[in-house]
């Protein structure tokens, strides 16, 4: 049976290159048409803000990059609902259709992997 | 699959051992290491958090890095077992996912 | 078990690369099996050649284990290109501590596909 990844990712975006590199893994697996999971928790939700205009602080967008995600086969975006509530965002005004899981649900969701990966 | 969670920040910085902790499921181990060795530590704001979660997951000190920081058994809540580097690699031959928290 | 190894971090910012050298070391003599030791994001400025040798110079200790044990230290490509460690006309693995050697993600990707355990050290 081919292995399943989850890639976590808790950190916000802007924070150096490590955005695009946790993106280069999460798209290299994907590339070897392997079931690829990410799971947004935390801070890590900030990514999925719509709006993010980041050209005057002279920083690049990383929004549109993170959209490549649908177009490659990976197979789930998954966000805890609770990381969305306590940062007062909503799931159907993110840049990506996501699935929503419960935080109590996040340790039997993450087990069904055989590969996880975290990215900051 | 369960889980070896590594937690190598400390709580008094960061608040990455609550958030694994909230996140870690039953029969999980949760390793503290490098600065996460502070989460041990009993009689903080944080400890009973900590021992109550060590009910149903097996919460494990690296004890060279609580010797580097002249930290005693004495001082860290009762619940939790101490491992070596050889301890650390049998942990992550019994549990098959291991995620990182800082 | 065959292991595969991340390395996150530089040992200069933070304790994580000894950490994951300090595991190495231990799975190798539990009798582990390490696929391959991937370098990634600031971990690889691990294979950065320090101008004298400090007392705390881990890269001279990566050297000796990778020798010792005939182990696989690959930086990946882009993250080394980035931190000015491989030029942008291709593999060039002269800038690196001996021991290391330039390769990508694919590697990565293919060594987890093999492994058994797959660990990181700093996030």
């Amino acid at each position: 049976m081919p292995k399943r990844f989850v890639f976590v990712v808790r950190q916000p975006p802007y924070s150096g290159a490590r955005n695009a590199e946790m993106l280069d893994q999460i798209l290299a697996a994907a590339a070897f048409d392997l079931a690829v999971d990410v799971l947004f928790l935390d801070d890590g939700v900030w990514h999925l803000q719509s709006g993010q205009s980041p050209q005057n602080a002279g920083l690049r967008r990383f929004a549109p990059m993170l959209q490549t995600l649908e177009l490659y086969d990976v197979r789930e975006i998954a966000v805890e609902a609770e990381s969305l509530e306590e940062r007062a965002l909503a799931a159907e005004k993110l840049i990506l259709p996501v699935r929503c899981l419960a935080r109590i649900d996040i340790p039997d969701w993450i087990a069904g992997h055989e590969i996880a990966v975290s990215c900051g | 699959m369960s889980v070896l969670h590594l937690v190598n920040t400390s709580p008094f910085e960061t608040v990455a051992l609550i958030r694994c902790l909230e996140r870690a499921g039953e029969g999980d181990a949760v390793l503290l290491l490098e600065n996460g060795v502070y989460g041990a530590l009993s009689g903080c704001g944080f400890s009973a958090k900590v021992a109550a979660a060590a009910g149903s997951l097996d919460i494990v000190v690296l004890e060279p890095d609580l010797e580097a920081r002249g930290l005693d058994r004495a001082r860290l809540l009762q619940s939790l077992r101490l491992v070596g580097y050889s301890g650390f690699v049998e942990l992550a031959v019994r549990h098959p996912l291991s995620l990182s928290w800082t | 078990m065959k292991f595969v190894i991340q390395i996150n971090a530089s040992p200069r910012e933070a304790q994580a690369a000894n950490t994951g050298y300090q595991f190495i070391k231990a799975a190798l003599a539990n009798g582990h099996d390490i696929l391959l030791v991937f370098f990634y994001y600031d971990g690889v400025c691990n294979a950065q050649v320090p101008a004298f040798a400090g007392e705390d110079d881990l890269s001279a200790h990566w050297c000796a284990l990778a020798r010792a044990h005939a182990l696989d230290f690959v930086l990946c490509v882009s993250a080394a290109q980035r931190r000015g460690l491989a030029s942008c006309e291709g593999a060039d693995d002269r800038r690196l501590a001996p021991g290391f050697r330039i390769g990508g993600l694919g590697q990565w990707v293919d060594a987890c596909l093999k492994a058994d355990r797959i660990l990181a050290f700093g996030v």
